[in-house]
């Protein structure tokens, strides 16, 4: 396969640049070979052909100076860089750059954890730290800080904040949990955010806001600068924890189980991320399709009442937990089960009951920030591991809930693919996650998941919904759902672009931001 | 008995300081040596066993809830589930799927996992299965065999 070069560099630029970064890094930490090294870059889950996001380099710094160093090269030869650091955010691209041709800026190798405070709750970390990474060292010092972690263990904690990622305990929103950044600017300067402007402040990971404009949101899910370094807050360890769980007999019922949490969210009585989750997706934990169904097209409504029978699952699931001490718990449990039992043939699970589950286990383990690999057993349902999440922001309405999921299961279907979808009830709004399974050994598959995608952005978008991140492919059509009074909120993402990266090289097209170059060439 | 030679084993997330409570305090004395750039390219069983309990044991260990042994399961038979039982994987076939993926199965970047790493951690695997199986039964599966 020859390699894809960097839109407007010429071989011999690119030969140049490479040479120089390999001065900058070290030609150890150079990649270019294809077969030995460079593939690993790509998106492995993709509904396109993995040509269309193939880099053709990917460097990794190690230090600060080093991203200085890698940006210099990348203005002084218009080089576009794209920014990652575990590289593990998949459903969405993955390792895996806009365009074919990028160089990407790896920055798993920037791996330390450069503080934990006990007391105060927190840690700062750099890009290259997993999930897994902060959770071992903090079991292994003994520390009574929990963390919040995305469902797979190996993603990132810089990553998954900046991509604005969700998690399961009551720190479930964490961009609402980062405390301060270290950024570097395309020009390479470097900037601390918040109160790390005052130099040797020793709040600069206790509040957020400092003085003047709060900037840290800039650097999450654009590209206006690179970061490097990040404040987390932490959870003490609570005195009591009681996860549960609630299996919902009839479809429909995801309109009251919506209805009769949000008070209790909203007043705190369930604090964490809590959520609601198709009988498929749980399913998918324990079995695979094939187990019960091989014809074509999505699983029967015979077929999934036996699997909910046979699973002891709902047609949906909620998954909650109760933190503190036990009177509190007990209080609040009053509270929480009086609300529950108001849905007909609601079934109520605790840890003694399910344990041994693999879907149960991995919940309950998420909701107290143990992180698992559990939920990578989706990509079993079909096989094949294609997967893309279509991920729109809906009401903690009970009636949008109902409305959202028909839309896209009734498409879903059309396009002879199962709904497989979860709602994580933030402060007062869900996420809703179609988790779009395909054989990425099957074109036909790849063609339809594709085109069902791009039918679902329109189909939310007529109706008043956007989405809350989204796969590489259809980051532009989902940027121009976003187009309120001639895209003003686009176009002032430019203008800063324009001013923060004049040579647009930081990530070119990342959430449909094109640099002024390249603007208006994208397909 | 498996042969744990060689050196300590060193944390891949290098950690500069657990303050006890004062905010702001950092240590930068204590920074372990990079992975990558150590002089010590000794295959290290234990560095392998770290290597894979870091990047595979949450899919491949024994078990309930682990993807990867699900789907061997299913493929191949409860026999052949669990990697670290398997004698019929060869170092080559470890090596390509560990840098392409296979299926469900998603590639390592050479920053995960560097190629020093790899060779632990092949070392690591085909130690544990010759543990686990006296008898290796014949050829490993080409990358076109894909599970």
């Amino acid at each position: 396969m020859d390699k894809p070069l960097p839109q407007g560099i010429s071989p011999a630029t690119f030969a140049s640049a490479i040479a120089e970064l390999q001065v900058v890094v070290g030609a150890e930490y150079v990649f270019t070979d294809d077969r030995a090294h460079l593939r690993s870059y790509r998106d492995a889950y993709s509904t396109l052909d993995d040509s269309n996001f193939a880099p053709s380099a990917a460097v990794a710094p190690k230090t600060v100076e080093e991203v200085q160093g890698v940006l210099a090269v990348a203005r002084t030869h218009q080089l576009p860089v794209w920014t990652i650091s575990t590289g593990k955010n998949f459903a969405y691209g993955g390792p895996a750059p806009r365009k074919p041709g990028y160089v990407v800026l790896d920055l798993k190798r920037m791996n330390r954890i450069i503080e934990v405070n006990e007391k105060h709750g927190y840690a700062v970390v750099e890009p290259g730290v997993s999930y897994q990474d902060l959770y071992n060292y903090l079991q292994e010092k003994g520390s009574k800080l929990w963390i919040d972690c995305a469902a797979p263990a190996w993603g990132g904690i810089v990553g998954n904040t900046s991509d604005h990622g969700a998690g399961y305990t009551p720190y479930g929103d964490h961009l609402l949990m980062q405390c301060g950044m270290e950024v570097i600017l395309a020009d390479g300067t470097v900037v601390e955010t918040g109160m790390g402007g005052v130099p040797n402040s020793k709040t600069s990971s206790l509040y957020k806001y400092g003085i003047g404009p709060w900037v840290d949101g800039l650097f999450t899910q654009s590209n206006f600068g690179v970061i490097t370094k990040m404040g987390i807050w932490l959870m003490h360890e609570p005195p009591g924890y009681m996860p549960f769980m609630v299996t919902l007999p009839r479809e429909e019922d995801l309109e009251l189980i919506t209805d009769l949490v949000l008070p209790l969210k909203l007043n705190m009585v369930i604090a964490n991320g809590a959520l609601t989750a198709d009988l498929l997706w749980e399913s998918a934990m324990s079995v695979t399709k094939r187990q019960y169904y091989t014809g074509k097209g999505p699983v029967p409504d015979s077929i999934r009442k036996k699997i909910a029978s046979d699973l002891k699952l709902g047609m949906w699931n909620f998954y909650a937990a109760l933190y503190g001490p036990q009177p509190i718990m007990d209080n609040n449990w009053e509270m929480v089960e009086a609300t529950l039992r108001q849905i007909p043939g609601a079934k109520i699970y605790f840890d003694a009951d399910r344990k041994g589950d693999p879907g149960w286990d991995y919940r309950a383990k998420l909701m107290r920030g143990i992180p698992n690999m559990t939920e990578f057993s989706l990509l079993n349902w079909v096989g094949g591991g294609g997967h893309i999440n279509f991920s729109p922001i809906s009401a903690a309405d009970g009636k949008d809930s109902m409305k959202q999921f028909h839309m896209i299961r009734d498409r879903a279907h059309e396009y002879n693919f199962d709904y497989i979808g979860e709602f994580l009830i933030g402060w007062r709004d869900q996420h809703h996650i179609f988790m779009l399974m395909f054989d990425r050994m099957s074109d036909d598959e790849k063609k339809r998941a594709h085109e069902l995608f791009g039918v679902l952005i329109n189909d939310a978008a007529k109706l008043g919904y956007g989405e809350y991140r989204t796969h590489l492919s259809f980051m532009d059509q989902i940027a121009d759902t976003y187009n309120y009074n001639d895209r003003a909120l686009w176009r002032m993402h430019e203008t800063l672009k324009d001013a923060l990266d004049p040579d647009g090289i930081l990530s070119p097209g990342k959430m449909g931001i094109w640099p002024q170059r390249m603007r208006g060439q994208q397909s | 008995m498996k042969n744990m030679l060689v050196t300590a084993l060193v944390p891949v997330v290098l950690v500069l300081a657990l303050s006890a409570c004062e905010p702001g305090q950092k240590d930068s004395a204590a920074v372990a040596p990079d992975l990558a750039t150590s002089a010590e390219k000794t295959v290290d069983l234990a560095h392998g066993q770290a290597t894979y309990n870091l990047f595979c044991s949450g899919c491949h260990n024994p078990g309930d809830g682990h993807a990867g042994t699900m789907k061997l399961k299913l493929l191949k038979g409860e026999e052949n589930s669990v990697i670290l039982a398997r004698a019929d994987l060869s170092a080559d076939y470890i090596r390509y799927v560990v840098r392409d993926g296979l299926m469900e199965m998603a590639p390592f970047r050479p920053t995960d996992i560097n190629d020093r790493d790899l060779d632990s951690l092949i070392a690591y695997i085909q130690s544990e299965s010759s543990t686990a199986n006296t008898a290796p039964n014949g050829s490993s599966p080409t990358p076109s065999e894909a599970d």
